[in-house]
């Protein structure tokens, strides 16, 4: 009892252990490295990656798609979408003065692409965002629209679409947005680089009651603007 | 190294002082060696490791990264020396090095080569479980000093852990002396020598060999008995407080004595740096073609023939001390890879299934082993009339016969 009890541990116990070193030698062995070397080479994100929400542009009129609706301020959860607009006297259609995205709260969660209506939004696919100034991590529509080029198409995907196709970077070669344009650590992209202690100019609605001048009631002579965050 | 001196040219000096010069230098080649042993063995850790997971390692330093130790070092040589309070500031500061020196004491018996010996001990094997007790000095010392729990559970679980596998190792170990009837390190390997491959001692002595393997991955604390620093239980066990170059030294500890201790398997068990040179394989192959002398023939005499004019080159020359080198510190990685090989595969196991091991198995398993070895040795020595059979094919060809 005693004696085969322990042989057969024994034996039980170095069939284990073969067993265990014949798989990591087949690994050391048979399977090549699967290491990317980040900085020198990129890995393609998954079709589902959830980066930085752009703006996209209607190419066939090269009109952006956002109406101002509102939807993704009144969705994101941590607010961090500032919307502006006006209503144009003319064609009765809203017209965003400042539409922007802060990015330094940001949690990408993917609301506000659910939310809009116009399919007007995108999560990029770029994972470089990290910027020196915290106050360049404030991207504008410019910014939004300029970044958002590459996703852009003219056509929008029908529901029949395979699920896995490629991701619409058509339009990549035409526009010619580059990865360059979101992996500037300085964070201009477009505009010029934000002063040093810059504090953004308070449109009059936004102003304290205290602040609020006759001239900044003048100017605003469009209906009332929305804010959010 | 005396008469080496003396040769060339210095022979003005006296002995005395010859003496003291050898030492000197013998004292720095083995810390040289032992210093490029550590950064080889580290760099190959982490590419076998990374191997083993798929992925590549340290890339950036040096070719492919194998240089990366060295700005490890660095690194950590610059680095401050933080201390806790309420530290046992003598043994905290002396512990590390304590460990340094029994591990690099490993190196002054191994027999590199032919005559390759810094100090030919004739009581070779206490000696090395002599200085094995040093490293648990230090690692209890370090433990102790530190003033940490975590570095003191460590503490505690090493020095059981050692102290229990010593025995079992000492034990392992006396199944090759007894083969030979020498604990010099020298007389084992040379014991070796006569059969080539099959005289290596891990044939007859398997039983031991592997008892000898597992015991000395426990003294050496590596995983899957890496419980002194057992990472997700005891933070980093008994260096845990420990930072800068006073930790690089317990890395350089660990590595040194793991190179020192596959040196030493290498040369009990795998024939030391016994192999075949050039001379050896010329006259193996000229013997293979004339059948052993069963059938000769021309090409098999032209090749004995070359041998014969070259082994003078390569049994006597330094070509002969190059090839032994060369075969040792293959043999020598051989244990070092395997060392690294398990770690990567093995779980770590419980301080009870560490003893319960230790103690329950692989002690009665050497026991067993000297006993079968005696018997064997008893019958092959004094029973030479021993009529050609079986049994006694067996114990011939297992290397028990004595000459």
């Amino acid at each position: 009892m005693g004696l085969t009890n322990f042989l057969g541990e024994a034996i039980r116990a170095g069939k284990s252990f073969a067993t265990g070193l014949s798989i990591t030698f087949k690994e050391m062995t048979m399977r090549p490295a699967i290491t990317v070397f980040y900085p020198d080479e990129k890995d393609n994100v998954p079709a589902w990656f959830r980066g930085i929400p752009l703006q996209k542009t209607d190419l066939k009129t090269g009109e952006y798609k956002c109406t101002s609706c509102a939807m993704c301020v009144e969705a994101c959860p941590v607010n961090v979408i500032t919307l502006e607009w006006h209503q144009d006297p003319v064609t009765k259609k809203k017209v965003a003065d400042r539409y922007a995205i802060d990015m330094s709260r940001c949690m990408l969660c993917n609301y506000c692409i659910e939310a809009c209506p116009f399919d007007s939004l995108v999560m990029g696919y770029d994972y470089e965002l990290s910027k020196v100034d915290p106050e360049n991590l404030v991207y504008e529509f410019e910014d939004l629209l300029r970044l958002g080029l590459k996703y852009s198409s003219a056509e929008q995907p029908g529901p029949k679409a395979k699920k896995n196709a490629t991701p619409p970077w058509v339009f990549h070669e035409l526009t010619g947005a580059t990865e360059a344009d979101i992996q500037d650590t300085k964070g201009f992209l477009g505009r010029a680089p934000l002063a040093k202690g810059y504090e953004p100019e308070l449109k009059p609605q936004f102003q304290t009651k205290t602040e609020e001048t006759a001239p900044a009631q003048a100017e605003a002579g469009t209906p009332s603007g929305e804010e959010a965050n | 190294m005396v008469e080496f001196l003396q040769s060339i040219g210095l022979d003005f000096l006296s002995v005395t002082a010859l003496t003291w010069i050898a030492a000197f230098i013998k004292g720095t080649l083995i810390l040289v060696w032992s210093l490029a042993n550590f950064g080889i063995a580290m760099v190959l850790e982490r590419k076998v490791s990374a191997w083993m997971q798929n992925r590549v390692g340290p890339w950036r330093s040096g070719l492919h990264g194998w240089i990366q130790f060295l700005p490890d070092l660095f690194k950590l040589f610059k680095k401050e020396y933080i201390e806790p309070r309420n530290i046992d500031k003598p043994l905290f500061v002396i512990a590390p090095f304590i460990g340094f020196l029994s591990a690099c004491l490993i190196w002054l018996i191994v027999p590199m080569g032919p005559g390759g010996t810094a100090m030919d001990l004739d009581i070779g094997i206490i000696f090395i479980a002599a200085i094995t007790g040093y490293d648990v000095v230090a690692i209890f010392m370090s433990g102790w000093g530190s003033n940490n729990k975590y570095s003191l559970l460590g503490a505690m679980r090493g020095a059981a852990q050692m102290i229990s596998y010593e025995v079992t190792l000492v034990m392992s170990i006396i199944g090759v002396v007894m083969m030979v009837g020498s604990l010099k390190l020298s007389d084992i390997v040379q014991a070796q020598a006569s059969h080539g491959l099959l005289g290596y001692f891990a044939w007859p002595q398997i039983i031991g060999f592997g008892v000898y393997l597992i015991a000395s991955l426990a003294e050496l604390n590596r995983a899957p008995f890496d419980l002194a620093e057992a990472e997700s239980e005891l933070v980093s066990g008994y260096h845990t407080e420990y930072s800068g170059f006073r930790w690089a030294v317990f890395a350089l500890t660990e590595y040194i004595h793991l190179v020192g201790w596959s040196a030493i398997a290498a040369s009990l068990f795998l024939g030391g740096w016994h192999g075949p040179g050039f001379y050896e394989v010329v006259s193996g192959l000229g013997n293979l073609l004339q059948g052993f002398g069963a059938f000769p023939n021309s090409v098999a005499g032209a090749i004995l023939n070359y041998s014969a004019s070259i082994e003078a080159v390569w049994t006597v020359g330094w070509l002969h001390y190059v090839v032994g080198l060369v075969w040792f510190i293959l043999k020598t990685y051989l244990f070092v890879f395997l060392a690294m090989w398990i770690r990567w595969t093995l779980p770590r196991v419980r301080i009870d299934q560490l003893m319960d091991l230790g103690w329950k198995f692989l002690l009665p398993v050497s026991l067993f082993n000297i006993f079968i070895t005696g018997i064997l040795r008893y019958v092959a020595v004094n029973v030479t009339a021993l009529p050609i059979h079986i049994g006694s094919l067996t114990i011939r060809l297992l290397g028990f016969w004595a000459n």
